[in-house]
Parts: C-alpha cells; structure tokens; sequence
C-alpha cells in the first residue's frame, strides 16, 4: 500500500433485516463519512421478498458503504462488518477483507458464534441491553426504548470510526422539534452508543487519509435519482414535453414513482399496461412534436422491438431506458447483467439502425439522458440507454451542481438538425398545411409516399445506416480515462462499458501503482462507434475487453475492422471484483511479457 | 395553404386513390367521415387519424388530415401517447377487429378506462380481409374460413360489448350502408369529450359477403332492427308494431297492442350504470320466433365528467394554436423548479475546514 496512486478505502457492510432501520442507519453514516472523505459509494441490497417473515433468509437486506480516495467500485471485501441477524449473516454475498471486523448483534445470534477467516476479529455486542440500560432515566416503554435502538448503532459505529456526532444530533433536533421527548431519548442513545463503544473497548478503524471535500452542497445520487434529475434536464433544456412512459415493473418501479413525484409541466409520466404501450406512447408523443422516453426493464426491450423499428422508419425521437438484469425472461430480476448489448444493437427485424448509449456510474445518468434526448431530437431516431439494476441501486456522493439554479437556458437549443437528402418532410400535427400521411411501409426518398420500388428500398436503408453513423453525443468521443499522459506507453487497454466502469477504474490505479502500464477506456456510445474509437483501440497491444455477459461488446468490436480483443467475461448475477479485474489483467500483462521475452 | 372554414367534405380527401375492393363498405364509411369532419367546422389541421393495420387501417391514408398508420394493434396506444402531451389535438383511431381486438385488445380496454378523450371508429365485418379472409375474434360460431375449414368454434366477440364491459361511455353502433345513420352517428361521437367507441357494421363482399344482409336489406331490416334513440320507446318492426319489455331479468318482444304508451320503456343513454346498454348491445337477430333486435343507435352516451384529459372540447377551437398548447399543464410546477428542489432533496452540507459544524452541540 506503500506505492503512491494506489487507492485506500474502508468498506462497511450494515446487513440486518426490514425494521432494522438499516438504509437510514447507512444514510446517516454517509453523511457523517462525507464531512472526512470526498469520495464515498453507498449499495443498497434490497431484501428479495416484498415481506418475508422475520429470520427468512429472504427477508436480509443489506447496505454497503465505500470511502476512500481512487475508489470506484462498490461493493467490495468487507473491512467492518455489521450483522444483525443470522439470516443477513448466512446470504451475505461478499467476503470479509483480511483483518475484517464483525460485529454481532449478540442477543441475536445463538451460540456457537459463526466462524470467520482466522484473520478476522469477532465482536458480539448486547446491543438490545445496551441500549434499553441508557435509555431507563427517559422513562420509555421498551418498544419505543427499541426503537431508538439504530441511533445507539450509530453512536456505537461512529466512535469506532472516529467520526463526528454533530451533524446527527443537529438532525435530530430539527426533525424532532415539535417532540422533545424524541429528540432527548435518540440523542441519548446516539451518546450512549458512543460511550458504550469505548467503555466497551470495542476496536477502532482508522478511515484512509484523504483529502477532505470542498466545503459546499453535496448528496448521495442514486442511478435511480440521476434518471430523474436527467429526465427533469432534458425537459428543461428543450422546448418539448417529454413523456415518459412506462409499463410497471420491479426493476424500474422506484424509478417511475420518482418521476411522478417530479411531474411538473415539461415532464409528463404515464403508466402503461405494458411494453408495447410504452413504446407506442413515447412514438405518439415524438409524433406530437414533444419527445417520448419509454422506460422498460429485461425481456420489456423485446417487446419494444416492433416499434423501435417503426421508429426508425418514420424518423421519430424517442429515447428507451433499458434497464438490464440477469436473463434470460426474467431469470435474476435483482441481479445485475450486462447481457442486452446485442439486443440493443442489433434486436430489430429488417434493417434499423439506431444509436445506442451506456450509462457507466449513477450520477452519470444525469448527463446521459440529455445526451440521449439531443442525440434523439437532433438526428429524429430513436436512442436506448442502458442502464442496469445495480447502476439504479448505487448511490456516489456528488457535489450539488449550480446549473439547475441558474436561468433556463434558451429555448430551441436542440433542432433537427437532419441534412433535407435523408430527411422525409417533418411536420407536427397542428400544423396548418402540413398535413401528411405517415406509414410503416417503406417511402420514396425525401418524401412519406409509400414505395416498394427495390432500388429505392436500398438507398433508403444505406440512408439510414449512414444518419445514425454520422450521430455523434459528446459520449461518443474516444476518452481514456484518467491522465494519459501520465501513462503514455500503456501496453494494455482495459475497455468496458456501462456499470463495469468502477471496478475497472479502480483496477486500473492498483495496477498501475504497481508499476504495469495499463489504461482504461470506456464506452459510452456503444453503438455506432466511431473510427477514432477504432483508431484508440489499436494503439494498444492488447485490448482486454471486460463485460458481464458472455462477450457482447467482444464480439461486435471483432466484426468490426476484424479489430483483435481479448475478452474477459463473468456470469452470475454479481457486480465484478476489483480483484477479478486485476487478476484476468495480471495474467494478460504475463502473457505479452513472455510475448516479447 | 391556407383555406376558409367551413371545410366542404372534398376538403377532406387527400391525394390518394382510395384502393379497397369494389363495393367495399370502407368507401361508405370514408364518405361520410369527410361530410361529418366537414361539419364539425374545424381546421384541417388539427385533426389525426391513427390505425394499425387492416383494410380499415388504411382510411386515414385517404384524409387530408394528419394521418398515422402505425403498427398492428398500436394506433390505439401512439394515440394515447399523442393525447397526452397535445391534448389540443381532435385525435381518432380507425381499425377493424384484427387490429383493435386482436393486438389492441390491451390498449382498447386500457383507454377505456382511463376515458381518454379519442374517437374510436371500430369497423366490424367478421372477418380478417387483408389477411385473406381468416376468421377474426368477432366471426360468428360456425363461420368457414381458410383457417376454421370446420367452421369457426369459438363464441362470437361482440365490439360494443366489449366496449361496454370496460365501461365506455360513449358507445353506439351503426351500418355502413345505413348513410344517414352513419353520419349522424359519427356527428355524435365526434362531439363527445372522452373516449368514443362508434362500431360500424361493414360488408366485406369479399370474404364475408352478406354477413349483414340481416340488417341492410330492405326486406327485412325493419323486422330485424331496433333503432334507438335517446327518449323514445323501444319500438321496431316494418309496421312499428313491436316493441320490449323486461318479465323479470329477461327481455321479451311484444307487440306494441300489449302495452300502453305510457308503460313502454323509453331508451335512456344517459344511464351510469352500464347494464342496461349491454343487454341492448347482446341482442341479436336469431332465426326462433320472437328473436330479440338488433340494437343500432347510441347505446349509451353519458355525459362527460370533465376529465383532465378530456380537454379538447369543440368549444375550444377558437384559440390560436400556441394557447392551446398547454391546457392540461397550467397548474403544474415548473420544471426549473421542481429540478432544483429535487437536487437539493438530502444534501450534505460540508463547512470550510476552519469551521466547526455549524450547529455544533455540546454533547448530554
């Protein structure tokens, strides 16, 4: 750890159970870990049944939080362990850290305590007791002394981690103002917790020294939050409506009650009964002259097919979120997968070309989708974005931008911009004299007369293929990440795309801390991709493709400019480890060095 | 292009030749959709017509409107999508059974209920015609068709029924050679606000020739057909001679001499509940004695309850078009609003390094 750029973190990992307050114990501690450390991730792991009984292994859910500096990846090995139950304990689905401390919920967990790694530190903790011995002078009953029980564990947590109390106690006293009976039992438990850790003698963890954050504003963004802040952009940076339509779902039903909740006079949400319908009503709203978004998870991008390709044939802006997750049907709705690439790019009948856009963090989501949307409007074609459950679940800790506050930028900013030769007449309903006919067959150049003359059938689709080549987000641009000039003799390219970018990023600053010259790349329009990104690709030895599924992006680079990659790819449903990374590129770089020797 | 209101109905026929098969009941039903368009005093402009896919998908195509001819099933949903965002827009969706009760059955039940203020033209002929004559879910049991050499085994699908099930509230039927009928009954549905489901009888004379013969000719309609209109008795028969009264649960025809005036029922298309207009819409001709009628007319017409969607009264034509833009929207936040205050939702605030927390307390 001695080598300078190598990334330092300390990883907690709250498993528990619904009712043991665990997002609002995480939330909390992010907040208190955001004064120290400018970087910070937050996975939310939600239980995998709506209400399993209690001890139900399907009733664990879990919240891991991130710090450090050169961090990315999130979740990774454990340094801190809380568990408070046996069932969160036994699904628990990722491995302790060398030197992991594990504190049990001891009233709990009944003896024999569970066995760990021979390096790793077990504490179990009366916590129940704890709590209830420092809440007697309140007089509480004991369900409400209980209930306090998260703000002991806080208290507890953060004298173990050297963190500041005063954030917290100031919440608790501006939500508790009008109850000072609550505001008095939480604050005493949150000291208590404290005093207890060092009464206790519980151990310390020291964070990893890093340079503090910038004073200012700050959240924790979530995939899902930035896609709705993105949505909300979008809207306020054109002149359209955008409706956003969506059929229910699991994978995206946080995300469209955000929207809703964000309904206002630019962005309009719609339920729809399914996937076709979404689609369909995205395609009337484009036809409207607003812009339509369809949000859809999993096998819903199969459905939306049909009129995706209806899309592109009458040059209409829509923009699908695809959420992805392990397929396929719905094989693993929860679980993360990056296997709708292939679908994306090439799942339409006939020939239809659209652009496709991969969003590669949470806070991402904020930009891409007003990528996507101009990409859309300016080229009038449909764009899908992919996303996945695991971007939606992930929070980063992200400055509090000034742009959303200051003066709606002039309207208008986004025209057609598609050259007269491709284009068919583009005329909104409501327009005097522009009345037309528009259909799903094909039409004559220039024109929305339908025409089954072969010849202009294939200048037609050359036309289409040609426009999406030519459409270019800032996304599109071939970037490779960090300082290149720094590392200008890298020998391997790390390239992915989408939600591998953290661990990737990460294995990047720990391989090049060891001395090796690597870089990473990573796509964010995936498709078309442009001939400087061809051209970045093969200024490399060796590009080692890395994608959670079985080789899509490997794949589609391979037929194009037959370009040379090697592919690393994993299944299962779990985000990469940082650890996966560095040991599938430990073993490229062993092999180019006997190359050469 | 600018033009003076009012429109004649030619005004209405775009530049394409209308190409169905000769004696096709689509050329009726066009002709007189322009007559009623043409009476609505509307500008051109803001009407669109939507379909699927079908011989009947392709009417809009012979509008001088803005037409969109989508995919099977899927006019109906690009329809309500359309709806959402201009709400100041006239907006139909012309198909026949393939299209609106096969593929759009979901999105027909979905805009139903919801009342979203579109204008259904539902073409019925029994039978699936562009795809060569197989059997649609509306063919009666029995029929033979390419795909049912046995004849067609499943019940009959009836459109207004259907309709009626999902609680339209606006619902009538017509016959395509019935001229006069037809018009008026598109009139109607033109001007109610919410969704309107007009479901035409239509002879395709070729797959399915006579299918309404029932009803259309001369010689026995009037035996067959019960024209209903909104307070009037329920009397039918080539001499008005006939006429329904319920004994029990269950309708029975009588001859008018049977019941005095004043005890007939009188059609009441105003009624919430949608009972009444469904048994209507069940009857059929059969071949017994005392057969039931037809139904033709409007089964039901509930006035609207004004829906936030259902905005785009006639009433409201008169104002420019940017001022028609947002009528559902003026009451809603603005999205620099909204935007800024869903940023700062659980913000972290870090003071300057030399500073303590701002509200730093001494601790219990």
């Amino acid at each position: 750890m001695s080598h300078p750029g190598m990334p330092t973190s300390f990883t907690l990992h709250l498993a528990g159970e619904a009712g043991d307050s665990i997002p609002f114990l995480a939330q909390q501690l992010a907040q208190l870990m955001a004064q120290r450390l400018p970087t910070l991730f937050l996975h939310a792991d939600p239980p995998a049944e709506i209400r399993a009984p209690p001890g139900a292994l399907s009733a664990a859910l879990s919240c891991q939080l991130r710090c450090g500096s050169q961090i990315s990846s999130c979740p990774e090995p454990v340094h801190l362990l809380l568990a408070l139950r046996p069932s969160a304990l036994q699904t628990l689905t990722v491995e302790l850290a060398p030197g992991a401390l594990v504190l049990l919920h001891a009233e709990r967990f009944a003896p024999p305590w569970p066995s760990l790694p021979a390096d790793c530190r077990l504490f179990p903790v009366p916590i129940t007791s704890w709590n209830r011995e420092a809440l007697a002078p309140c007089m509480l009953s004991q369900p409400e002394c209980d209930r306090c029980e998260s703000f002991f564990l806080l208290g507890l947590l953060a004298w173990m981690l050297d963190l500041p109390l005063d954030p917290v106690q100031h919440w608790l006293r501006t939500t508790f103002a009008h109850k000072p009976e609550m505001a008095r039992a939480t604050e005493l438990a949150l000291i208590a917790g404290r005093n207890q850790a060092q009464n206790a003698d519980l151990p310390r963890w020291e964070l990893p020294l890093a340079e503090g954050p910038a004073a200012g504003s700050y959240r924790l963004l979530s995939g899902n939050e930035a896609l709705t802040l993105g949505l909300l952009s979008a809207a306020q940076l054109t002149t359209r409506r955008v409706l956003l339509a969506a059929a229910a779902a699991p994978a995206t039903a946080e995300l469209l009650a955000a929207c809703h909740e964000v309904a206002c006079d630019r962005l309009v949400p719609m339920p729809c009964p399914d996937e076709a319908a979404a689609i369909a009503a995205a395609l009337g709203a484009a036809y409207g002259g607003q812009l339509g978004v369809a949000l859809c998870s999993g096998p819903g991008l199969s459905i939306q097919s049909e009129l995706l390709g209806l899309a592109v044939l009458t040059q209409l802006p829509v923009v699908v979120i695809q959420v992805q997750h392990g397929g396929p049907a719905l094989a693993l709705p929860r679980q993360v997968e990056q296997a709708d690439l292939a679908a994306a790019v090439h799942g339409r009948t006939g020939v239809a070309p659209l652009v496709v856009l991969a969003q590669a963090t949470p806070a991402e989501g904020v930009e891409l989708i007003v990528q996507a949307a101009r990409l859309a409007i300016e080229g009038r074609t449909p764009v899908i974005l992919l996303s996945d459950v695991h971007l939606l679940q992930l929070s980063e800790l992200v400055p509090i931008p000034d742009w959303p506050f200051s003066p709606c930028p002039a309207p208008s900013v986004w025209v057609d911009s598609m050259p007269p030769e491709d284009a068919r007449p583009y005329c909104v309903p409501g327009t005097p004299g522009g009345e037309h006919s528009l259909g799903p067959l094909e039409n004559e150049a220039g024109t929305t007369k339908v025409c089954f003359d072969p010849s202009n059938h294939a200048r037609q689709s050359a036309a289409r293929i040609n426009r999406v080549q030519r459409l270019r987000a800032p996304a599109a641009t071939w970037h490779v990440e960090g300082d290149r000039s720094a590392n200008p003799s890298a020998t391997l390219l790390l390239l992915g795309w989408g939600s591998t970018f953290g661990p990737l990023r990460e294995a990047c600053f720990i391989l090049r801390a060891r001395g090796h010259a690597v870089a990473h790349a990573h796509l964010r329009q995936v498709h078309p991709l442009s001939s400087e990104v061809l051209d970045g690709l093969q200024g490399y030895r060796a590009v080692l493709v890395v994608e959670l599924n079985e080789g899509q992006l490997a794949t589609h680079l391979r037929s194009l400019r037959g370009l040379s990659v090697r592919s690393y790819t994993r299944l299962g449903g779990a985000p990469f480890r940082v650890a996966e990374i560095l040991a599938a590129a430990e073993q490229v770089l062993f092999e180019l060095q006997e190359q050469t020797a | 292009m600018s033009y003076h209101l009012p429109l004649q109905p030619k005004d209405f026929a775009s530049a394409a030749e209308p190409r169905w098969c000769p004696g096709c009941g689509d050329y009726s039903i066009l002709a007189q959709l322009k007559k009623v368009l043409a009476g609505l005093n509307l500008p051109r402009e803001q009407f669109v017509f939507l379909s699927g896919a079908g011989c009947a998908a392709r009417l809009p195509h012979y509008l001088r409107t803005y037409s969109f001819q989508t995919l099977p099933g899927r006019g109906l949903a690009v329809a309500w999508g359309l709806k959402k965002v201009r709400p100041d827009l006239h907006v139909w969706v012309v198909g026949g059974e393939g299209d609106l009760l096969l593929r759009g059955a979901n999105h027909l039940l979905q805009i139903i209920q919801h009342n979203i203020d579109i204008k259904i033209l539902f073409i019925n002929n029994e039978i699936l015609g562009q795809s060569r004559g197989q059997a649609s879910p509306t063919s009666r049991t029995g029929t033979r068709t390419p795909t049912t050499p046995s004849g067609v085994s499943h019940a009959q699908l009836r459109p207004a029924v259907v309709a009626l099930s999902a609680d339209c509230r606006f619902v009538a039927r017509t016959l395509d050679v019935d001229i006069d009928h037809l018009a008026a009954t598109l009139d109607r549905a033109a001007r109610y606000e919410g969704t309107a489901f007009v479901e035409v009888y239509q002879n395709c004379n070729i797959f399915n020739p006579y299918a309404f013969a029932y009803v259309s000719d001369q010689a026995v309609r009037l035996d067959n057909v019960l024209y209903v209109e909104h307070g009037q008795a329920l009397i039918f028969g080539k001499d008005r001679d006939r006429t329904i009264i319920w004994r029990g649960p269950r309708p029975e025809v009588v001859p008018c001499a049977e019941v005095p005036s004043e005890q007939r029922c009188l059609h009441d298309e105003t009624l919430e509940d949608p009972t009444y207009a469904l048994s209507l819409a069940r009857w059929t001709q059969s071949e017994s004695a005392n057969s039931l009628p037809e139904v033709l007319g409007v089964l039901r017409a509930v006035p609207s309850v004004s829906s936030a969607l259902s905005s785009c009264a006639l009433s409201s034509f008169t104002a420019s078009s940017s001022e028609r833009m947002a009528p559902t929207t003026e009451t809603l936040p603005h999205v620099a609003s909204v935007l800024a205050k869903r940023w700062q939702q659980g913000a972290i605030v870090v003071p300057p390094l030399d500073q303590e927390h701002e509200h730093a307390l001494p601790l219990l």
